[in-house]
């Protein structure tokens, strides 16, 4: 995988203008490189359904990345807080706001390319039996991620019946940190759907998007 | 069924799953599931769950998306194009010129750093597109950084020494010391190398550009001081008592963004987009850690590696010899294993018979890992195959095959340090006093 | 014949994991093998606060926790390390008793059964420069994990760092932080004379461990196992009393032949950890619920 699609002068990602945030729905990549061998070239849709299921996608992501900066926050605050002598704790918070960026962000990463197969084997199919593959490894991950809901939600119910705290300075109940993982999930097992369809209706799904690789313009035939 | 049929199943399973295009971090799952669903009479679901929280919010991991998202800024605020600029006119001379930047650049890395993704990920983001640029070969950049990231892992702080002083019980701040000269000696190895190389393939580095006079270099290496402060700061405050490595992590952050802001390139725009970029970095490696994290589950239920150890420490061998089957079936272990899955899952039984052995404990951590440094670097479960993968868009196979000289620079380094064990002991011995 | 996985925390040199193995070994004998336990220590199935919560919904059927990581969740987890409630085994012992009839409800309601109890030894400081009394504090960077120990820290003229245990050696070498307060158990863990000269004993604080085994499959055996379990788990509690005690004494040998000096707190501290003991016990007794403070005067009325 990782080919990438747009054709592209000299590698500055900075001086391309702002990639398409989804690109489920966006143009298939320049003829010549390996995907589009195996993808129909998509109609662009502009569905309801497809830009509720983007605006999902864009939103945790989002999520996630807001998240993040509050790791960083957070530990700003502990420093300045040890400098002028108040005990504030971060390793806990830290600890959440990272597992929400994680969850959050799972299904973001999907749909722009961003989680990555060694598919040695695949990219040597032919390309019915690689477009095969590629719905047979998604259908698997809908429903393992289907089923990890599942096993999380029992978690979620086994911390809120047990009345699980965390053991730092914050005391907060388990099962909140623990719902935004599930959420995650939740948002993961749609997107995992919404690539299955995409697949079956000969669409490109949005894990075989470009994710922007620090290197550019793939060797033909790599 | 005995244990070694069962772990070729489950390799056989993980090769097919991995080849056959599934995520990675889900095969690693689907395999854990296996092996605890099919071959032990824990409940895999529920331990599934369970597993991926509780690894998805440890201290240890916040390091990593602070460390990423500040690489992301320094790319997207031109300021690491800036340090390669400054850095060209210096390492004229020097074969293989910039690559060296890889080696260093992860070194210093790894002085902030505890995780050899954290290093290959955020020194990758910066050099890989301007080496590319510049017209260096792309397997010698991709193997330079799959190996010296690796440097995370044996140059303090490292998140690996801590698994294992806690697991062996034996003192971390010793351990930091040890890896410091093994860590230099490691770079050594592979700027070496690297210099070698480029003797025989002039044509796969470009051409150095005009020698410069003194002044002129001088002049053009002002733009080296944003960076070069930044680093000073962020390692200054960890040496310096201010801030722990995680609280470094942030600082680089916050000092990425106001260089950036200096600079006039830190708009509304190169925020988020760093922000995002960051976050699917992360997701990535994170999605990776949490599978092997559960198979390591799996693992440790089955009793695989336990099993593997107390076999050998059955067989009654010679020092030398020992080491060297231990280190072959850590290097298949390491095929298969997360590296602190590795150490913990061994070392209640490894280290008494070592130590038996003659060894010193503290040598054999240092030796431990290099040895799980070299397990980042095989296929088909090595994390800085996967960073590099990920961060390239290389296939699994460029990019093994890019990092290959550098896994046998690492056995290099193992029998040297076989050799010379006052390597990893003399410093330890000399600062502290037992 | 029955096979239980067990999960297990720490090191297998440390004396609770090898009092563990003795109740294993006194399970399977008095059982005559009907009962067998695998034990996997020092974390390598799961990290030891996330055992709990596995032996609660049988992912394991047995396991080690620590007490005192709940203290958030009901006060009574936190008595026993407040400074000087019961700052000798005695009396530790003694709070154990009082304490037992309110952890088996406790844990009843969370589908936990307790088998047995096993103390940590006293705890002390340890600091790089010696300590003669409470001046010696003033300003030094004490490292703390807890609310607890955050606030008596902090009354005795510490300045509280928070730090995640594994940060600890680093923190030192940086010098982010100068003290610790903690177990010579975990002062040997981590080799705490590589970072500092003088352990300062206090006692203060006996908290505890316990075995906990899933109520569900314990109610599930038939009564003579589970009278031969409750059984092993009492010995299991009295030698984890004797093994601390033994192991408190041999520790703080091996603390001094590692070039520590180690001493006894003078009193100035002392009285300082009791009056600070006190005044986190008031508090304790406002956060507490009326039960939790019956077990508190059932405790002191037996002193
Ligand atoms: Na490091
Ligand atoms: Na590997």
């Amino acid at each position: 995988m990782g080919s990438h699609g747009q054709p592209r002068s000299q590698g500055r990602a900075r001086d391309l203008p702002v990639r398409a945030l989804i690109p489920s729905d966006q143009a298939a990549p320049a003829p010549g490189t390996c995907r589009a061998r195996v993808f129909h070239v998509p109609l662009r849709e502009s569905t309801h359904m497809r830009r509720s299921l983007d605006l999902l996608y864009k939103v945790s992501g989002g999520i996630a990345a807001f998240f993040l900066m509050m790791i960083a926050l957070t530990i700003v605050a502990q420093i300045i807080g040890r400098l002028i002598g108040v005990t504030i704790d971060s390793t806990e918070s830290g600890g959440f706001f990272l597992a929400g960026t994680s969850f959050m962000g799972m299904a973001y990463t999907l749909k722009t390319g961003g989680h990555i197969r060694v598919s040695l084997l695949l990219s040597r199919l032919k390309p019915g039996l690689a477009r095969a593959a590629d719905v047979l490894g998604c259908a698997f991950a809908a429903f393992g991620c289907a089923y990890l809901c599942w096993q999380t939600w029992d978690m979620i119910h086994d911390s809120w019946r047990f009345g699980d705290l965390s053991p730092g300075l914050m005391a907060i109940p388990f099962w909140i940190p623990q719902s935004v993982m599930l959420a995650g999930l939740m948002v993961l097992t749609i997107a995992f759907l919404d690539d299955l369809a995409l697949l079956l209706r000969g669409r490109m799904p949005g894990f075989a998007a470009p994710h922007e690789p620090a290197l550019d313009d793939i060797e033909q035939g790599e | 069924m005995d244990i070694l049929t069962i772990t070729a199943i489950l390799g056989a399973i993980l090769l097919l799953l991995l080849a056959g295009g599934l995520w990675i971090g889900a095969t690693l799952m689907v395999v854990g599931y296996i092996a605890l669903d099919i071959f032990s009479p824990a409940p895999a679901g529920s331990l599934l769950a369970t597993t991926l929280w509780d690894h998805s919010w440890g201290w240890a991991l916040t390091a990593l998306p602070l460390f990423v998202w500040m690489g992301e800024i320094l790319f997207r605020a031109r300021l690491s194009e800036d340090m390669f600029a400054g850095l060209a006119p210096w390492l004229d001379r020097l074969p293989g010129r910039l690559l060296h930047v890889n080696i260093v650049g992860c070194g210093v890395m790894a002085a902030v750093a505890g995780s050899s993704a954290v290093t290959a990920a955020t020194v990758g983001r910066m050099s890989l597109p301007e080496l590319k640029s510049r017209g260096y070969s792309e397997t010698m950049a991709i193997g330079t950084l799959a190996g010296s990231g690796t440097l995370g892992l044996l140059i303090p702080p490292s998140i690996m020494m801590i698994v294992y002083g806690i697991s062996a019980q034996q003192s971390i701040s010793r351990l930091f010391i040890a890896g410091i000269v093994p860590g230099l000696l490691i770079m050594g190895l592979f700027m070496g190398y690297v210099m070698i190389w480029s003797a025989f393939n002039r044509d796969k580095v470009p051409a150095a550009a005009e020698r410069l006079p003194l002044v002129e270099k001088l002049r053009r290496s002002r733009r080296l001081i944003p960076v070069m402060l930044l680093i000073f700061a962020v390692i200054g405050s960890i040496y310096g008592g201010y801030a722990t490595p995680t609280e470094a992590a942030t600082l680089g952050v916050f000092g990425a963004l106001g260089l950036a802001a200096l600079s006039d390139a830190l708009s509304w725009h190169t925020f988020t987009e760093s922000l995002l970029a960051a976050t699917r970095t992360s997701c990535m490696i994170i999605a990776i850690i949490l599978g092997a994290a559960f198979l390591s589950v799996g693992m440790a239920f089955l009793g695989i590696p336990v099993t593997l150890a107390e076999w050998v420490s059955g067989l009654g061998l010679s020092p030398g010899m020992l080491l060297a089957l231990l280190t072959l079936i850590y290097v298949v272990l390491g095929c298969f294993l997360e590296g602190a899955s590795m150490i913990v899952l061994t070392t209640s039984v490894a280290l008494p018979m070592v130590v038996a052995a003659g060894f010193d404990p503290i040598w054999f951590g240092i030796y431990l890992i290099v040895v799980v440094e070299m397990a980042q670097l095989t296929p088909p479960v090595g994390f800085n195959l996967f960073v590099l993968h990920g961060m390239s868009g290389r296939d699994m196979w460029t990019v093994t095959r890019a990092s290959l000289p550098f896994f046998a620079l690492l056995v290099l380094g193992v029998v040297l340090l076989a050799i010379f064990p006052g390597l990893a002991t003399y410093l330890p011995d000399l600062m502290l006093s037992r | 014949e029955t096979t239980w996985t067990m999960a297990s925390g720490y090191a297998d040199s440390n004396f609770m994991t090898q009092n563990i193995q003795k109740f294993i070994e006194e399970v399977e004998a008095s059982t005559e093998g009907e009962l067998k336990i695998t034990l996997h220590s020092n974390g390598t199935l799961m990290k030891l606060d996330a055992i709990r919560r596995a032996v609660q919904t049988e992912q394991v059927q047995i396991g080690e926790i620590r007490l005192g990581s709940y203290s958030n969740e009901d006060p009574m987890y936190n008595l026993a390390g407040l400074p000087f409630v019961a700052g000798d085994y005695d009396s530790a012992w003694a709070l154990m008793q009082a304490q037992k009839p309110y952890f088996d409800e406790l844990f009843d309601g969370i589908g936990l059964k307790v088998l047995a109890y096993q103390p940590w030894p006293g705890q002390g400081f340890y600091t790089k420069e010696p300590v003669n009394g409470l001046a010696d504090f003033e300003g030094q960077k004490l490292r703390i994990y807890s609310k607890a120990t955050q606030d008596m820290g902090n009354a005795l003229g510490f300045e509280a760092t928070i730090l995640p245990f594994a940060e600890i050696p680093q923190a030192f070498a940086t010098g982010l932080i100068d003290a610790l307060f903690t177990s010579p158990q975990t002062g040997i863990d981590i080799q705490a004379w590589d970072n500092t000269n003088y352990f300062t004993a206090a006692g203060a604080i006996h908290t505890k461990n316990a075995i906990v085994v899933n109520k569900d499959v314990f109610e599930a055996l038939p009564e003579e196992l589970q009278a031969a379990l409750v059984a092993a788990g009492e010995a299991a509690t009295a030698s984890g009393w004797e093994m601390s005690k033994a192991t408190y004494a041999a520790q703080l040998d091996i603390l001094a032949e590692n070039g520590m000096t180690v001493t006894e707190a003078s009193p100035e501290i002392i009285a300082k950890l009791k009056e600070i003991g006190q005044s986190m016990m008031s508090e304790w007794e406002a956060t507490a619920s009326p039960e939790a403070k019956a077990v508190l005067e059932t405790y002191q009325s037996g002193l």
